[in-house]
């Protein structure tokens, strides 16, 4: 059996604001991986960016509806092929351009200890897009196999 | 549904190891916390943080081992890291802690470094 | 006061000067010094002093050799009387006699001439005296019952503050230990229907040996029994418990539970008796226990609704996320497909996926359980199903490949029923596997219908489990009737369940029907089979109908 060529390879997870629940989105990302073959260490970053994405959303989103949508994309690009992730949340957004970005000697002098989830994605997936504002905030990360 | 991770402590002389057992979180990271500081009080003046079992952590984790490293380094004693998974050592690098504590692949050659420093 | 001559006077000062220095001394209880003043000042031989204890007369001093002797008459008046040699003067002041005055060895002129004086003045301050004791007592007895309320109340704000039943009976139970000063005591707390809730002892158990059942107090009474062995007493039996005091522990008239102290001492060790006021302090206690226990167990009961309610919505809301939106446009067949969430509850999930070559999978799946963990379960089926369809070369693989999957990333040990079809309109044929779920129908245009039944166990319930695939052809408008019980098994008021017979006789019902028509129409007669009985299962429902050819328009 093989998909019609319309047929989006789209898996849907929808989980609770909670805490853990980071780790129900990061097993779907380990089968999702797995199954495109993806090398366990990608797999591995794909997980420490995805539970930044979802900690992120839970800490500042306040989401009104108290749920975090997340869609897990398989794909191909000029013969290569990706795992992608949307994360979706309905809460309150953030400007990113006003987040003070973190560095080693801020953290140390203890005046800057979070802020660091979205660098931390950056350096993990291949491409990181932010998209937030009052209805919400969107992350889609994507991570070549 | 919890991953929490469980920590175990093993006293070699003034050097205490802690092995962790799991995902690293907020919790998960209080708790290391906690032992090492009692580490610390009974006397420990060097700490080994063996993460062999551990293969998710998160930013606010990660803050707290930093703390610990602070208060390490307060006390002019040493802390150094191993058993990481290539990503977790990704993530440590990219958040300062290898400028101050030492990263090494193995337990044995760890313990020695901090042993001799 | 006319009679008042200077002997008088003189003998007044002879009396002062003889209770001057025994009234200023405090080295002997007054009575003592009253009674050896009065003899010396009146010369008599030997006298005697009588007081009130509660209704009795009692000599309360002697003065003078053998004063023992000297026994107070039975009086039915007050009036001094003389009798053989001994003069008895009541002592009275304010129209009360507080003692009586026994002086022997004086004439009977003598007598008369003391009587009234000294009756008035050692009545006055006998009287006093008496006075100034009450006036302590009665304040002692004040600041005791201040102490003991004041204890009350703190201990009522250290139990309001509580609300964990298990740490509150603890509380309770010692102070109650502390305020009676008993050595030991035994709270039990009971379920509505009698059976024991809980039970904590301290210093020793005060339980009869029958156990708890037996326990019976008197509606709303205290009981106390000093006696040294244990003895039935108005239906109280507890063993081991000599010397006991027991209060119910009741709220709003219902009883929640019994409180038992015993072995009560003193500072200096000696063993006491329970007194009714140590009853009518561990009763208020009591009461104040008790309101403290309802609140606990009201508020963890609502906690916990509330948690149970919130679970249930996430659940719900989580399992709305991941139904289709849309169903596919698939030529040669007519779909139609509704979920129903009832109580909240997440559970139940359908899917469609067109395939290549016009083909069409779907599924039908039950999860077992509710709430959150349902839930995601079923997004991890979801995921499984859509990783998986394009690997496995058969239907029978794929639901292989599905229980696999849930093996490795399903973080709960749940099963599911699940029934996939694999439907080829051009040919009609229909590929099915069923892993435990319930018989679908298919109706044929006959009229016949045919139920296909379970191939295989559920999902994700024994390891290494295969599937049978079975195949059937579909007629032009044939139609295929798969659901979850929710809806076979939905209850009315009488406990009967809808069933297949219905459900088979609404489909068959409805073979004209468009299918988008049909479903609602199975929906309805649900809802009004049920009336307004909550259900307790999500009701699925998915029809397809193999398409009746299109007419030619230039045939014929």
């Amino acid at each position: 059996m093989s998909l019609d060529a319309n047929g989006a390879r789209e898996i849907s997870l929808t989980i609770p604001v909670a805490p853990d629940m980071e780790i129900v989105a990061t097993a779907q990302a380990a089968a999702v991986g797995e199954f495109i073959e993806m090398p366990r260490d990608k797999i591995d970053e794909v997980k420490l960016a995805l539970v930044e994405a979802c900690i992120n959303a839970f800490e500042h989103a306040q989401a009104r509806d108290d749920l975090l949508h997340l869609i897990f994309r398989v794909g191909r690009e000029n013969a290569r092929e990706f795992l992608e992730v949307e994360v979706l949340d309905r809460g309150k957004g953030f400007d990113q351009a006003s987040v003070e970005l973190p560095s080693p000697e801020k953290t140390f002098s203890g005046r800057q200890k979070r802020g660091w989830g979205l660098q931390i994605m950056r350096s993990l997936m291949d491409t990181v897009a932010i998209t937030s504002g009052e209805g919400g905030t969107r992350i889609l990360m994507r991570k070549y196999k | 549904m919890s991953e929490v991770c469980r920590v175990a402590a093993e006293r070699r002389g003034n050097v205490a190891i802690l092995s962790t057992d799991g995902y690293i979180n907020n919790q998960g990271g209080e708790e290391i916390a906690r032992q090492a500081y009692a580490q610390l009080e009974s006397g420990a003046s060097a700490l080994v943080l063996n993460l062999e079992k551990t293969r998710i952590v998160n930013s606010i984790g990660i803050s707290i081992l930093i703390e610990v490293l602070e208060k390490v380094m307060d006390r002019k004693g040493q802390l150094a890291f191993c058993g990481l998974t290539p990503t977790i050592d990704k993530t440590f690098r990219i958040m300062g802690l290898a400028q101050y504590a030492a990263i090494y692949p193995t337990e044995a050659e760890a313990i020695r470094a901090v042993a001799t420093a | 006061m006319t009679d008042f001559a200077p002997a008088a006077a003189s003998r007044l000062a002879g009396l002062w000067k003889a209770l001057e220095e025994p009234l200023r001394g405090v080295d002997r209880p007054l009575p003592a010094r009253l009674a050896q003043a009065a003899v010396s000042w009146t010369g008599a031989r030997r006298g005697a002093l009588y007081l009130r204890e509660r209704d009795l007369w009692v000599r309360a001093a002697v003065a003078g050799d053998g004063a023992e002797e000297l026994e107070l008459p039975d009086f039915s008046s007050s009036r001094a009387a003389s009798r053989e040699d001994t003069l008895w003067i009541p002592l009275a002041a304010e129209g009360e006699v507080h003692g009586h005055l026994g002086l022997e060895g004086l004439s009977a002129e003598e007598g008369a001439e003391l009587a009234p004086f000294l009756g008035l003045f050692l009545g006055s301050l006998l009287g006093a005296h008496r006075f100034s004791r009450q006036v302590k007592e009665a304040d002692f007895e004040v600041r005791t019952r201040l102490v003991e309320l004041e204890s009350l109340y703190d201990l009522g704000l250290s139990l309001g503050g509580q609300l964990d039943v298990s740490s509150l009976a603890d509380e309770v139970l010692f102070r109650s230990i502390s305020l009676t000063d008993a050595g030991k005591g035994t709270l039990a707390l009971f379920h509505e229907d009698g059976r024991l809730l809980l039970e904590r002892s301290l210093g020793g158990q005060l339980l009869p040996p029958e156990g708890f059942a037996s326990w019976q107090l008197p509606e709303g009474d205290a009981v106390i029994n000093n006696a040294a062995a244990s003895v039935p007493t108005a239906g109280v039996r507890l063993a081991s418990c000599a010397k006991c005091l027991a209060v119910p522990i009741s709220v709003a008239g219902r009883r929640l539970g019994v409180l038992a102290v015993a072995d009560k001492e003193s500072r200096d060790g000696r063993v006491l008796d329970f007194t009714p006021a140590d009853a009518r302090l561990l009763s208020l206690f009591a009461n104040q226990a008790a309101a403290a226990i309802e609140t606990a167990r009201l508020h963890r009961a609502a906690i916990e609704q509330e948690r149970i309610e919130r679970e249930l919505e996430l659940a719900a809301a989580i399992q709305r996320e991941i139904l289709p939106r849309s169903l596919p446009e698939v030529t040669g067949v007519e779909l139609a497909a509704a979920s129903l969430p009832t109580r909240q509850v997440g559970g139940d999930y359908y899917d469609l996926f067109p395939l290549s070559r016009g083909r069409l999978g779907f599924l039908v799946a039950d999860v077992s359980g509710k709430g959150v963990p349902a839930a995601l379960l079923v997004s991890t089926v979801h995921a499984a199903v859509h990783l998986q369809i394009d690997e496995a070369k058969t239907v029978a693989e794929l639901v292989a490949r599905i229980d696999r999957h849930l093996r490795r990333y399903a973080a709960t040990r749940k099963f599911l029923t699940m029934f996939f079809g694999l439907f080829e309109p051009d040919s009609g044929l229909l590929t099915y596997v069923s892993a435990g779920h319930n018989p679908a129908l298919l109706l044929r245009g006959s009229g016949q219908t045919e139920t296909l039944g379970a191939t295989g166990v559920p999902v994700g319930m024994f390891p290494g489990s295969s599937w049978r695939e079975v195949r059937v052809t579909l007629s032009p408008g044939d139609l295929l009737c798969v659901y979850t019980d929710g809806l076979t098994e939905a209850v009315n008021e009488q406990e009967e369940e809808f069933g297949l017979e219905r459900l088979s006789a609404v489909v068959a019902g409805g073979r004209e029907k468009p299918v988008r028509e049909l479903c609602d129409r199975i929906l309805e007669k649900v809802a009004d089979f049920a009336r307004e009985m909550p259900q307790y299962d999500d009701q699925t429902l998915l029809l397809l109908r193999r398409s009746e050819p299109p007419v030619d328009p230039h045939a014929g």
